[in-house]
């Protein structure tokens, strides 16, 4: 009694019909794709800056509560409460909101900042254009063509669908990506029919058994390379993103505001002093002095901060090292990395794990570029694939070079001829 | 001729009258400091001073003439115990104040010493009063409230201040009270004559 027998519902049990969606990926779209991809980092990004804040209004709270228990003889409770919420109210609690308020709008706005930095960073990366993707739906898996790139992907490789205001995502699984679809762009009866594909064909589905879907033969490659990515491999990518021209613009920029911010905070700082001293200097007496301070003085302070950004700059390199292996430790978490082998072809390149199969044409490439132990072969569309020279071993390596040389060009006018 | 007698007698008398130390009382302070009081001026509590409880010595003058009943002049002769690091005396004065920091503190001192809304009749800077450098001040209080004349100096290494209180309001102030910081001697160059 009670226990009904497992019925699969119909729409899990019989294969879903084939269909197709065509979407126009503009811009926000793919920053809402990046939001959702990356949503766990910015979430305990945020949520760590919360944890910081709040150990700094509980270290105030202390100070302030030490002093007041000071000044109120040490033994009235009464007297001490009264005296703390005096002191928490007047000048001594001053650094409360001083800290707080900027604290909290930081945290409020942090999501609108993160959004900003995702556009900016496309921008930088000339991925702003919009470009149309095709997203065919089967059985066994889903096939999405863009431009260059065409990357089929078994449901094994999949994780079911997730539906925002704006976006349903294709997630997928153990792969650096989501695909997005813009919500107007969609039909009821699309999205509709993407519910009922998505609960047969992901990893834990019906259709996680069934093959991938087919792509197109292509013979014998000129070369193949095999390798696991590893967390080292991601460090260097990051390493290669943060030297991106749009980047390194970016961090000159912010160290030319850190100047000029650091610049205006001694200054800013007496005239709080003394806007807030309730028995302050009338102005006309006070400005000839605060000339002088600056002269004197206030120089010397803002000497000291820029002489602080110094050795920032200085050591920044190594903290973006650090950053770069910390950051590709948190993600070599989130994800399991197979296998991937790489097929060099007149005409194409294709990269085949398990159940995933992308072929890029020449012309998804405009450039590449070795750095270190590795080789950076740009897309004009997405983030670079990293080719580790640890997979060129032999002769591998001339031919690649010769490969990539002939394929790629700054200017992609070769590319194509032999296709 | 009994004229001209009589009015070369007015004018020595005159002279007499005006001259600062005519009728002076000498009084020793603390650390073999000294100064002359004008008349009707006296020493008002220990010559020896209090230390108040921002450790300064304090020796309160009054001053009971006619004048002073109008004026209701007081002055207030403050001195530290601790020696003031630096090369001499002239060098330690100058740095009393030698950051614009030091000088905002002072004059926010003197506007919350004299009254609410008090404004600087002198700005702060250094004077000759006597035979020695002054860091000296005068504010001007509102209705009713006494302006002060406040003085700084180094005298032997050791900090003096004077703090003279006076309801006149004209350009002309604190005479009584320049006239003993011009006189502020260490005894032993009074004793030996020299000034």
């Amino acid at each position: 009694m009670g226990i009904l027998p497992a019925v699969p519902r119909s729409s899990e049990a019989a294969p879903p019909e084939p269909f197709t969606i065509d979407a126009t990926i503009a811009l926000e779209d793919r920053i809402a794709a990046a939001l959702f991809l990356y949503r766990d980092l910015f979430a305990s990004a945020r949520r760590r800056w919360l944890m910081v804040l709040a150990w700094i209004v509980i270290v105030l709270l202390l100070v302030i509560g030490f002093q007041a228990w000071g000044a109120s003889g040490k033994d009235d409770l009464q007297a001490f409460a009264k005296r703390f919420f005096s002191d928490l109210t007047g000048i001594p609690g001053l650094p409360l909101p001083l800290i707080l308020v900027p604290a909290a709008i930081y945290y409020f706005l942090q999501p609108v900042i993160v959004r900003r930095r995702l556009r900016l960073w496309y921008r930088d990366e000339k991925l702003d254009q919009p470009f149309i993707g095709q997203y065919r739906f089967e059985a066994g898996g889903l096939v999405s063509a863009a431009a260059d790139h065409t990357s089929a992907i078994a449901c094994r490789r999949l994780g079911g669908i997730e539906e925002t205001a704006g976006h349903v995502f294709v997630q997928l699984k153990d792969i650096e990506d989501v695909i997005v679809l813009p919500k107007p762009q969609l039909s009821p009866d699309q999205v509709e029919k993407l519910k009922t594909w998505a609960s047969f064909c992901h990893v834990d589905g019906l259709g996680s058994a069934l093959p991938a879907p087919e792509s197109e033969a292509s013979g014998e490659p000129n070369l193949t390379i095999r390798f696991v990515p590893t967390e080292t491999d991601r460090a260097a990518t990051l390493t290669w993103q943060q030297e991106r021209p749009g980047m390194r613009r970016r961090r000159w920029r912010g160290f030319a505001t850190a100047f000029l911010v650091t610049a205006a905070i001694p200054p800013l700082v007496v005239i709080f002093a003394w806007l807030f001293d309730p028995q302050r200097v009338p102005f006309r007496y006070t400005w000839p002095l605060f000339a002088e301070m600056l002269v004197t003085d206030l120089w010397k302070w803002i000497l000291g901060f820029w002489a602080i950004i110094g050795v920032i700059i200085l050591l920044h390199p190594w903290m973006r090292r650090s950053h770069a292996r910390q950051l590709s430790r948190q993600l070599h978490k989130r994800l399991r990395y197979y296998e991937t082998e790489f097929r060099f072809y007149a005409d194409h390149l294709d990269t085949i794990q398990d159940g995933l199969h992308n072929r890029f044409r020449w012309a998804a490439f405009d450039g590449f570029e070795r750095k270190d132990d590795y080789f950076l072969l740009r897309q004009r569309l997405g983030e670079p694939l990293t080719v580790p020279m640890r997979a060129l071993d032999g002769d591998r390596l001339a031919i690649f070079e010769r490969l990539v040389e002939d394929r790629i060009t700054a200017g992609g006018h070769k590319v194509g001829e032999m296709a | 001729m009994r004229t001209l007698a009589l009015v070369v007698v007015r004018a020595i008398a005159g002279v007499l009258l005006v001259l600062p130390t005519a009728h002076a009382e000498s009084v020793s302070l603390p650390y073999d400091m000294m100064i002359d009081l004008p008349e009707g001026w006296r020493v008002d509590g220990p010559e020896q001073g209090k230390v108040g409880t921002d450790g300064l010595l304090r020796v309160q003058l009054i001053c009971d003439t006619e004048a002073c009943e109008k004026t209701q002049e007081t002055c207030t002769v403050l001195m530290r115990r601790k020696p003031i690091e630096g090369a001499d005396d002239v060098a330690k004065v100058r740095a009393l104040y030698d950051s614009p920091f030091q000088r905002y503190f002072r004059l926010r001192a003197v506007l919350r010493n004299t009254s609410l809304d008090a404004e600087i009749l002198k700005p702060l800077e250094l004077v000759r009063i006597g035979d020695r450098d002054w860091y000296r001040v005068e504010t001007d209080a509102r209705h009713n409230r006494k302006s002060g004349l406040f003085a700084e100096t180094v005298v032997n290494g050791l900090y003096v201040g004077a703090i003279c209180k006076s309801c006149e309001t004209g350009m002309v102030r604190h005479q009584d009270g320049q006239r003993i910081l011009t006189s502020l001697k260490l005894r032993a160059l009074k004793a030996a004559g020299v000034h």
